[in-house]
């Protein structure tokens, strides 16, 4: 064999080797198993609602056949975003008309409940989006259901069928860390976080987010979304939360905070740090472990492994890509890197094609076809929520807070 | 209820840097609602990229090229697309968004495909189904010369529906739409960038603009707006700019313009059209010159 040969065959090994969790529909078109239109509902057309509208478009032989909010604007607005969908004014008129065979939920967080548990009873599958509930009453209420409901029934907790983050649990679970010694993650957007409106009561309307009574603030709408990668790759939850919160961007009255910080402390002694502001945009979201041999560091559509000099070289390695910042050299996670290095699309900067939404929902139609479990179960999104009410717990009171998930 | 100062917010989308000057807005938490009206503009220009660029393998005009089977479309995007066919059949071809393939086999783009072809008649449009295919091999859609028009009359509608008064957007500083005057209630006034006499001062009251000129983009010398019915680059008309409502319209016509000036006599009604053809200015309308 010449010594192209060895390179060119290294290089399909190591490609093997970092495609651990290769998932075809990242590079090309999805494939679906249904044979006739699968029939998607959507409720809530805000922004969330119409990201997923955005998504659910790219699937082939799925429709998005209704939709509904209680907004006239922003159902019309999202009725021209999916052409022969019918609008409804209420869920529950959008469930007798038997227009769907599954429904996305993106209304405000404190209207899941309701709206979930009414998809449930219809008999139609669900995907809730993110966080579940904003009370533990409500995720308990949800998870009930969910025992007995006849449908598949998701959760909007992304991370769990991210492609890269599930190649990178991969180097995590066999050892590429080593021991783990800190966490940290962050969610940093520079936004009002506001919807506006000209109408006055319309306004009110829209920024439940920016409404103390209801909204689960920063540590609950973005943290329990990050915190549940960490409960995913460790098999542990927090057992106790400390968190500060200010408002440092904005002098507009607002009641909820637009910067907190964040201590999660695990039974093993080990520190999931936490920060996020609505002030700055530097690095976005992202999730850190470390540990003696490597740093894992995950941002939605990318992924690196940073190595310690000392750490073993796996001999994937050697051609595996790699990306500079600053100081530190990260080598690329991205799934499918053989056929992507075969491609000659195997570049620095490397990511996945769609955002992560993208993976969630096709994760939750796969299942709906195939009868899996989905990649977040109501369950799992249950006790992440609850971690998230208790961070937003202690953000608001200033105190410690226990995390209790039993009956969760 | 109060109003305060403009606003003004800069972001990169389709390629180029958009900007929008924000002045008259009566909200109750000033700089906080203001903000959240700029992000809202900049949200709606990065969705409409999203969907219709040809450099990002999952939007909806990447999808429509890679396959030849039908491709569902949004309402809004069907009716852009009905709309370019149409501006193609008023300005006899010379208006078109099939060039997709043939920009890139002249070195446009950074691949160049094994065959390249165009023609309006490629795209099947169903509007009962709501969607769109391209039913001959070698053809793509591309709207660069339509998309920043299209999303600044979005933009407007959306500004115009929160009840903002005055307020300036451009794309690339080719594609200008402008609500209401100018804070000091003056018209908002565009001076195009050039120095043969004549070159005109515009201004714009609840319009738009749009200026073409076939050197803003060039390989090997020659320009990107390529007339579609020999597939060279445009050569003759150094700038068309197009004033009236929608930003839409006016890049259309500019595009095609620059193509052929003769089209500068054929403006659709309620539209004014300037070009410099062979270093001379001449418009259809002396509103838009200004000494």
């Amino acid at each position: 064999m010449s010594e192209i040969e060895r390179r060119e065959f290294l290089v399909r090994a190591a490609g093997s080797a970092a495609a651990f969790a290769f998932v075809p529909s990242v590079l090309g078109a999805t494939a679906w198993p249904f044979k006739a239109e699968f029939r998607v509902g959507v409720v809530g057309v805000g922004r969330q609602g119409r990201a997923v509208l955005g998504e659910l478009s790219k699937f082939d032989n799925v429709k998005i056949a209704a939709m509904c909010d209680t907004d006239e604007r922003r159902l019309a607005a999202g009725l021209r975003r999916a052409s022969g969908a019918e609008g409804f004014p209420t869920v529950e008129a959008m469930l007798q008309s038997g227009s769907v065979d599954a429904v996305v939920v993106a209304t405000p967080t404190h209207t899941h409940k309701d709206v979930a548990l009414a998809v449930m009873a219809a008999g139609k599958h669900l995907y809730c989006e993110c966080p579940l509930a904003h009370t533990r009453e409500d995720c308990s209420a949800i998870t009930q259901a969910a025992r007995g409901a006849k449908g598949v029934i998701a959760a909007g907790f992304q991370g769990r069928s991210n492609p890269v983050y599930q190649l990178a649990r991969g180097f995590y679970r066999t050892d590429s860390l080593r021991d783990m010694l800190t966490m940290r993650a962050q969610y940093n957007e520079k936004t009002t976080w506001i919807s506006p409106a000209a109408d006055q009561d319309r306004y009110k309307k829209l920024n439940w987010k920016l409404d103390p009574e209801v909204s689960l603030g920063l540590a609950g709408e973005f943290g329990a979304q990050q915190f549940d990668v960490f409960h995913w790759y460790t098999e542990r939850y927090p057992v106790r939360v400390v968190g500060r919160g200010s408002n440092r961007a904005y002098e507009d009255g607002r009641n909820v905070h637009d910067t907190v910080n964040l201590m999660l402390e695990f039974d093993d002694g080990s520190v999931l740090q936490y920060a996020s502001t609505l002030g700055n945009s530097y690095q976005g979201a992202h999730e850190v472990f470390y540990g003696t041999h490597s740093a894992i560091k995950l941002a939605w559509s990318h992924g690196w492994m940073f190595k310690e000099s000392d750490a073993p070289t796996q001999g994937w390695e050697v051609y595996a890509n790699r990306q500079q910042f600053h100081n530190d050299e990260g080598i690329t996670l991205i799934a499918g890197a053989t056929q992507l290095a075969e491609q000659g699309k195997l570049k620095e900067g490397v990511g996945l094609p769609h955002p992560a939404l993208y993976y969630a929902l096709e994760n939750w139609i796969t299942c709906i076809a195939s009868g899996e479990t989905p990649a977040c179960t109501v369950a799992e999104a249950a006790r992440a929520t609850a971690v998230g009410i208790a961070a937003s717990e202690a953000v608001q009171s200033g105190k410690a807070v226990d995390i209790d998930l039993a009956g969760l | 209820m109060q109003t305060d100062g403009p606003t003004m917010r800069a972001f990169e989308a389709m390629g180029t840097r958009f900007e929008c000057v924000l002045a008259g807005i009566m909200c109750a938490h000033e700089s906080s609602a203001r903000s959240a009206i700029a992000e809202e503009i900049e949200r709606l220009v990065l969705d409409w990229h999203h969907a219709l660029s040809i450099f990002d393998p999952s939007s909806t005009v990447s999808r429509i090229n890679a396959s030849r089977r039908s491709v569902r479309v949004n309402r809004d995007l069907l009716e852009l697309l009905e709309r370019c066919v149409a501006y193609s059949g008023a300005t006899d071809g010379v208006f078109d968004i099939t060039l997709g393939s043939v920009m890139a086999a002249r070195g446009f783009r950074d691949h160049r495909p094994a065959t390249a072809s165009s023609g309006a008649d490629a795209l099947e449009l169903d509007r009962a189904e709501s969607t769109a295919r391209l039913n001959r091999t070698g053809v793509a859609l591309d709207l660069g010369a339509i998309a920043k028009g299209f999303v600044l009359d979005r933009c407007a509608d959306e500004l115009r529906d929160l009840g903002v008064s005055s307020a300036l957007l451009h794309g690339g500083t080719s594609s200008v739409t402008a609500i209401g005057t100018a804070p000091d209630d003056s018209p908002w006034r565009i001076r195009i960038a050039d120095d043969h006499a004549g070159a005109p001062t515009v201004e714009l009251i609840d319009n738009s603009l749009s200026v073409s000129s076939p050197s803003g983009r060039t390989v090997e010398g020659q320009g990107h707006i390529l007339d579609p019915r020999s597939g060279r680059s445009a050569a003759g008309v150094e700038h068309a700019c197009v004033v009236g409502p929608s930003a839409e319209v006016c890049e259309a016509w500019s595009t095609a313009i620059v193509v052929d000036p003769a089209l500068l006599d054929r403006l659709p009604s309620g539209y004014a059209g300037h070009a410099l053809i062979d270093g001379a200015w001449r418009s259809t309308n002396e509103r838009l010159v200004s000494v």
